[in-house]
This record gives C-alpha cells, structure tokens and sequence, in this order.
C-alpha cells in the first residue's frame, strides 16, 4: 500500500468513528450524503437564480476549512514531496467534486471549470503559521467565540454583505432576506469549535446562568452582524418589513437554541438525532420551543459536571 | 555538517530572524535557549522547510526533511486517531512500515487510545517515539522535556546521549537549563531574532549564573507580589 493510499484510508476509517458517534451508521451515512447533496442543491437552484454564487461560495468555504495550517505542516513534513502534493490534490479534488458534478449537471461549465483549478490551485498554496496581522473586532469584551470566530470567517460575512449588495443592485428581496438568514447560520459556525472543558471550568455561575450568559453574549454580537444588514433591508423595502422583523428576531432564537443543543454532549458533538431535531425545528420554529425546552434540562445537567 | 548562512525570516514587517549563523556537527548536541519569543520555533521551523526564508540551510542530505525528525512543540494529532496509528502513518510516509511498534513502546503508552486524549506530556512522548522510529540523521526537539514525567525526562535525556553517540545531528531547545547544560556540546543564546553568544561546556556554569540574575530578581519585583 502506498503512502498516500494508507493516509486515505485512515481518514476513511477515522470519518467512520465520527459518523458512529454521531449515531449513524457508516454506510449508510455514504449513501444518504450524496442524496441529501443533491436534494439541497436541487432546492437551492429552484429557488434562487442566484444560487451558482451561493453555490460556489459554500465550495470555496468547504476548500478552506481543508486547508489547515497545521495539518498541511504535519504532512508536509514527514511524506515525500510528491505524495504530499498527490494528498492535496486528491483531498481538495474529493472536496469541490459533489459541486462541480451538479454545476455540470446545470450546464454551468465555467463555473465547474474555476472551482476545479481554483481548487488545484489551492493544493500548492502554502498558508502562513504565523502573522502579526489579527482582526480586529468589536467583540473582545466577551470572549472568545465570536472574537475568533470572525477572523476565521471574515470572508463568508463578506460574502453574505456582497450577496445583500446584490440584493439591493438588483432589486431582489429574496436574495437580500437569504444574507439576513445566513447570519446567525454563520454565526453557528464560531460555535461550532468544542473548547476545551477548562473553558466552561472557569465560569462561576450555574448552569442554567452560564448558558442564559452565553446566549445573552451571542444575541448582542448576533444583533452587531445582522444589523446592518436588517437596516439596509428596511430601508430599501419597506412594505418587506414584517418578514424581515420576523427573520432577524428568529435568527436569535436559532442561535440561543444551537448553543443549548452544543452544551447537550458536551465535551462530545452533538449526535444524528439531535442534528436532525434541531433542523426540523428551524424548518417549523415553533417546535423550537419544545426541543429547547426539553434539551435545556439535558445541557444543565451536563454542565454540572464543570461548573460544581 | 549542516551550515546555516545568514538566515532572515520575517514575518510581515516584522523581522524575525536576523541573519543567523550556525554550523551543526555530526555526533553533536546544540542547544539553543532565549525567552520566549526569541525565534527559536522559527529557526527550527525554517531548518525543516516549514517557512520559507531569506539565507541558506546547506546539508548534506537532500531534502533534509527526509533525514530529520522534528518534535514540534504541540505535535499535532487528527481527531480520533489513534496512537498505534500515528506512529503507522509517520513510519508509512517515511517508507519505513515495518516498525515493531509495540516492542518500542519504550514509555508505554496506551497506543490504542484516541491520541487527542493523550496528557501533554503522553502527546510528546508518542511524537518523539514515532520520529525514533525513523533512521533520521539529524533531531530537531524543541522543548523534548516540557509537561513529561520525571521518568521519562530521565529516558529522553539518556536517548540523546545514545543518539549523540551514533553520530547524530541534534538541536535541542529547552527552559529547562540542566537538561541543556548536561547533554549539550554548545549552547547558542538566541535573543530578538539573533545568536548573542555560543557557550562552550566550561562556559555554562556562568551562563547558567548569568541567565538567573538576568531574569529573576528585578523581574519578580515588577510583579508586586502581595
């Protein structure tokens, strides 16, 4: 077996230890991904004529987060210099595939064609370690997940405020109300990170304090993000006012709502059954209600573990 | 020999490795000490071909990365792999996959544990015991001793001297100074992105002097401690 061939092959196995614990068999997992992939796709493409941007964006954000620093390092410095490019090359190629193959399926060759060499590209890209440069961001007050959260992410909220520019440009309401709701689904993402116990260790509060705190700190920052795009919307259609009230409020209830769920299993991930509640509840809010309702006890009960 | 001419690294407009020189000798061991910040990860990270840099880092092994085993300071570990695998993957890469892993478990870790569950000092341990496994030439360890038991620092300590005696190239950083002072052939005092001072072994006592009233009393006292 080759050197490169081995590595593939651990990564296999260790995506299998994750799909079984977050409760789902490999296998399966293997067969619904693509379709659930294609499904979502499908939808996006219905619903938007700008969904080949959202589309690409989102590719280019999977890309990213491949390319780690540290991982890239490791690599680099123990295979041989040609089966560290063949890894790249194949994981970021793995990476944008499922994507390219519907952009080809719709036909949108040039797209297809740049998300492929950009994702080539990549594979020979090294990153910097280290830089005196660091954002910064109105959100050090609180630490440290929206702090860290927004260098990481910087460009996707770049993205969410050219998608409103769009938007506005264009006249489109719909393309607008999507950067509005993207928000706090980006602002999932800071959350997404488990910290180390320790983290939680250093609070002196209770449970039930230390996630209301949490979800406090996150609606504030949440509101500092959302707001200038919610602004822009109001002004630029006004008789939309109503549903966009309605999206900017319901952001903040997602977000309480996704921090309650990550406190659940922690230190562990949250699992399938709870991924797919919590996407069901924010595909009808207001069972958001009663999954919040009935994990919150669960995430004190956990937290009591570390904040004695 | 490796030479390392005149080496610049800078970091923005930082600069933070100004001009090093150094040359490292079979069968010997260089130390490297200075305060935190000083460039030490840079230097080692520069020599393995992590950064890229302004200078020359002359070897006779070509690519030197292939010959060296470098013990970063947090060695870095995929989530849920576990430590039998790592060693695997280190030694596979290395086209050295028939190690005898268990039989050279020499700190007896729980190799078929999840290494992102490993104590630190546990995830340092099985970093330098996967880059043993490897015939490299040269050993790059930066701070080898740091959150590992007092058993094992005695053990590490011991592997230099063996490895010294097989005419291996080491370079160690280390805050501990009597790790450096009893296995090093040299010491580089290494302060804002420079070599102040190369130390023969006569000299350390005095260096070690030197290093105590520089960082001690007058820094404590800054603390006002109550």
């Amino acid at each position: 077996m080759s050197a490169v061939t081995h590595y593939l092959e651990l990564k296999r196995k260790i995506l299998d230890r994750r799909l079984l614990e977050f409760g789902i068999q490999p296998y399966l997992a293997y067969i619904l991904a693509p379709l659930l992939f294609f499904f979502i796709s499908f939808l996006l493409f219905y619903k938007t004529e700008y969904a080949v941007y959202i589309y690409s964006t989102l590719a280019l954000s999977y890309l990213f987060q491949f390319s780690n620093k540290k991982k890239s390092d490791f690599l680099e410095l123990y295979f041989k210099k040609e089966a560290f490019k063949k890894i790249r090359i194949v994981e970021n190629a793995l990476v944008v595939l499922p994507f390219v193959i519907f952009l080809l399926f719709k036909m949108h060759f040039m797209w297809a064609l740049g998300l492929t060499l950009f994702a080539l590209g990549l594979s020979f890209f090294k990153g910097k370690a280290n830089s005196n440069l660091h954002l910064p961001t109105p959100f050090g007050k609180y630490p440290y997940e929206f702090a860290t959260g927004i260098r990481k992410l910087f460009p996707f909220y770049l993205g969410i405020l050219f998608l409103l520019l769009m938007a506005v440009s264009v006249g489109n309401y719909n393309l607008g109300l999507f950067a509005l709701a993207m928000v706090p689904f980006l602002c999932m993402n800071f959350y997404g990170e488990l910290e180390n116990p320790f983290y939680v260790w250093i609070y002196n509060k209770s449970p039930m304090d230390f996630l209301k705190h949490k979800a406090l700190v996150a609606s504030f920052y949440l509101c500092l993000l959302s707001l200038p795009v919610f602004i822009v919307l109001a002004f630029v259609f006004p008789e939309m006012i109503k549903i966009s009230i309605a999206v900017f409020v319901l952001s903040f209830g997602y977000l309480a709502s996704y921090i309650v769920f990550k406190y659940v299993r922690f230190p562990q991930q949250q699992n399938f059954a709870q991924i797919v509640l919590l996407t069901l509840s924010y595909l009808f809010p207001p069972l958001l209600i009663v999954t919040v309702g009935y994990y919150i006890g669960k995430a004190k009960l956990n937290l009591q573990e570390y904040l004695k | 020999m490796i030479e390392i001419k005149n080496l610049q690294k800078w970091y923005g407009a930082k600069e933070v490795l100004k001009g090093i020189d150094l040359a490292l000798e079979e069968g010997k061991v260089y130390g490297i000490v200075g305060e935190n910040g000083a460039g030490k990860t840079t230097l080692f990270r520069c020599i393995a071909g992590l950064e890229d840099y302004e200078g020359e880092v002359l070897s006779p092994y070509v690519p030197l990365k292939e010959s060296l085993g470098f013990l970063t300071t947090i060695p870095f570990f995929f989530d849920r792999m576990k430590g039998r695998e790592y060693i695997q993957l280190i030694s596979v890469a290395r086209g050295n996959a028939d190690v005898d892993i268990d039989g050279q478990n020499i700190f007896d870790l729980p190799l078929d544990q999840y290494a992102e569950n490993y104590s630190t000092g546990m995830k340092k341990k099985l970093a330098l015991t996967a880059i043993l496994m490897q015939e490299n030439a040269i050993y790059i360890l930066d701070e080898p001793f740091n959150g590992v038991d007092i058993q094992s620092n005695l053990i590490i300590a011991e592997i230099i001297r063996k490895l010294k005696e097989l005419g291996k190239t080491i370079l160690i950083s280390s805050h501990i100074f009597s790790t450096l002072s009893d296995a090093c052939d040299k010491i580089c005092v290494l302060k804002e992105g420079k070599i102040v001072q190369e130390i023969e072994p006569k000299d350390f006592p005095q260096l070690e002097k030197d290093m105590r009233e520089e960082s001690s009393l007058e820094i404590i006292r800054k603390l006002n401690l109550r």
